[in-house]
């Protein structure tokens, strides 16, 4: 259902992305860029679903945060909203209110956690404790070597 | 001395003047670093390139040094290099050298190997790769552990894609696991049924009575979504089923106090069962809901967005019950975000009968003056009217 996860913030700026297709580097480089140009700066009086290319882009901003899922024409736009704002619940309760600033310096644990919920493109758990559980039981096996983790 | 992404990170940030000066010297010391005869230094350099590919750097040169961190038998280091596979692997080259190695791994014993190596194998696999690791992902299908069943589910699906000839061995374990013991797995298999649906319904007529079944028991908004989308394009193919869902959908329609439920029940309702007069009706006036005010006094524009549109599908077989919804439709011309407004303006194109058409222009001329942005747009479908 989902081909690519984009967060962006308002500048612009590349927080984090999931490939589900296969894009090669360019043709990444290329739809970032499109996309960015698409979704960042407009209006929030629009409407949150945007066509490109034969695929649509469903995104919702959260504070300096543009969370973008670019889907199938045939998906279900409102089940898309509830499951970036899942997603979001997620990385809020995980790193305890959530902020950009978090997701930069801890991104690989954001990819960590995404991909508990979204596994190849697809909502596959719809409990959040579950996922949570999961996390942390990864955390306990994990001997991180950065400072900060 | 090796610096670790923390470091990295805040250096990037610091420099924000001669960023690509810091990132060319981080870049020289990574290279050097990725051929460190310490797996533990290795994996730090590789977590680095992860963060520079987010800020658009090409990594793909360093593609079989993250293989080797794949290989390696610590979980900590070979989560790193599974990571940021899916990011280096954008060559179809690459990713064939993975294969034996998805294949071991996949097989592990040990359940965090084999799931990470089941995710990423379903971002980075080619047409080869899938045709060679289908039967190992199979048969996890049905492993104890509900969290690899799952997994292999999903990979299963995308190495269909991938590989379709596979679809033929693969359909009917798929179809067994919609009785899962596990209510996640049962949804992700609905999830995955519901993509195969779409693209070839006419292979899984057999699984309608299934899926009906499924309808009738779950709760789970989620599922119902997806089995009601199946539903919009297995109806055509099998005659019997409009009566036997007519039930079903009205009483979801009627009960649920889900947005994204209902509208997939008013879209299948429209896509599938246009006869059924009674409730589309029911279905449009519970549309209603999209066009209303929040709490706070706003409208929600994408649910209006929405609203619209299934409006627009609507009209083609019940312009009557759309016409009802004309006050409603009129005023979306008033709103701010063009999308809607020239969704609405398609709605009352189509509902112009030889009664209203003076009124209708009317209101489309003082649009006309007062905004000249859709002047083009509106002059367009007067002529056509005419």
């Amino acid at each position: 259902m989902i081909d690519f996860v984009l967060l962006i913030n308002r500048q612009g700026k590349v927080r984090l992305t999931k490939w589900y297709a296969p894009y090669s580097e360019k043709e990444r480089t290329k739809a970032i860029h499109e996309v960015t140009n698409k979704v960042v700066g407009r209006s929030s009086r629009l409407c949150n679903v945007v066509e490109w290319r034969d695929k649509r882009l469903i995104y919702r901003r959260y504070a300096s945060l543009y969370f973008l899922f670019c889907v199938d024409k045939t998906a279900n736009d409102l089940l898309v909203f509830e499951g970036i704002h899942f997603m979001v619940e997620l990385l809020d309760r995980y790193f305890n209110n959530v902020c950009e600033l978090d997701l930069i310096f801890n991104f690989r644990k954001a990819h960590h956690i995404i991909d508990e919920f979204l596994i190849a493109g697809e909502f596959s758990e719809s409990s959040k404790r579950n996922i949570l559980r999961a996390c942390s039981a990864h955390d306990q096996l994990e001997i991180s070597y950065d400072v900060h983790s | 001395m090796v610096k670790n992404l923390h470091e990295l990170v805040k250096g990037v940030r610091a420099h924000k003047d001669d960023q690509e000066a810091f990132i060319q010297t981080s870049m020289g010391n990574i290279r050097a670093e990725i051929k460190d005869k310490k797996p533990d230094v290795r994996a730090i350099a590789v977590q680095k390139l992860t963060y520079l590919n987010l800020l658009g750097h090409d990594i793909s040169f360093a593609a079989f040094d993250i293989l080797s961190l794949m290989s390696s038998p610590k979980f900590h280091i070979k989560r790193v290099g599974y990571l940021a596979c899916v990011f280096a692997f954008t060559n179809p080259q690459a990713a064939l050298m993975s294969t034996s190695l998805f294949q071991k791994d996949i097989a592990s014993t040990d359940v965090h190997e084999a799931s990470v190596a089941l995710s990423s194998l379903s971002s980075v696999a080619t047409p080869d790769m899938a045709r060679q690791l289908l039967p190992h992902v199979m048969p996890l299908m049905t492993s104890s552990k509900p969290y690899l069943r799952k997994r292999a589910i999903v990979c299963t699906y995308r190495l269909l894609l991938q590989y379709p000839e596979g679809l033929r061995d693969s359909l009917q374990h798929l179809a067994k696991r919609l009785g899962d013991d596990s209510s996640s797995v049962r949804m992700v298999t609905i999830n995955v049924m519901t993509e195969l649906v779409l693209k070839n319904p006419k292979n899984y007529v057999k699984l309608i009575p299934t899926f009906y079944d499924i309808l009738k028991q779950s709760n789970n908004n989620w599922s119902l979504i997806k089995l009601v989308k199946m539903f919009a394009v297995l109806l055509p193919l099998e005659p019997r089923l409009s009566k036997k869902l007519e039930k079903p959908i009205s009483n979801l329609v009627k009960t649920t106090v889900a947005k994204s439920l209902l509208f997939e029940c008013i879209r299948t309702t429209v896509l599938g069962m246009p006869d059924k007069a009674e409730l589309m009706r029911e279905s449009v006036e519970k549309l209603s809901l999209f066009f209303g005010e929040r709490a706070d006094g706003t409208r929600d524009q994408n649910l209006k967005f929405l609203g619209l549109v299934i409006l627009s599908k609507v009209l083609a077989v019940h312009p009557r019950i759309v016409a009802e919804q004309k006050p409603m439709i009129m005023d979306c011309l008033d709103d701010p975000d063009v999308t809607i407004r020239i969704q609405a303006l398609g709605l009352v194109a189509g509902l112009v009968t030889r009664r209203n058409i003076k009124e209708t222009v009317t209101r489309l001329m003082e649009h006309t003056k007062a905004d000249a942005s859709t002047k083009e747009d509106k002059k367009e479908e007067e002529k056509e009217k005419e």
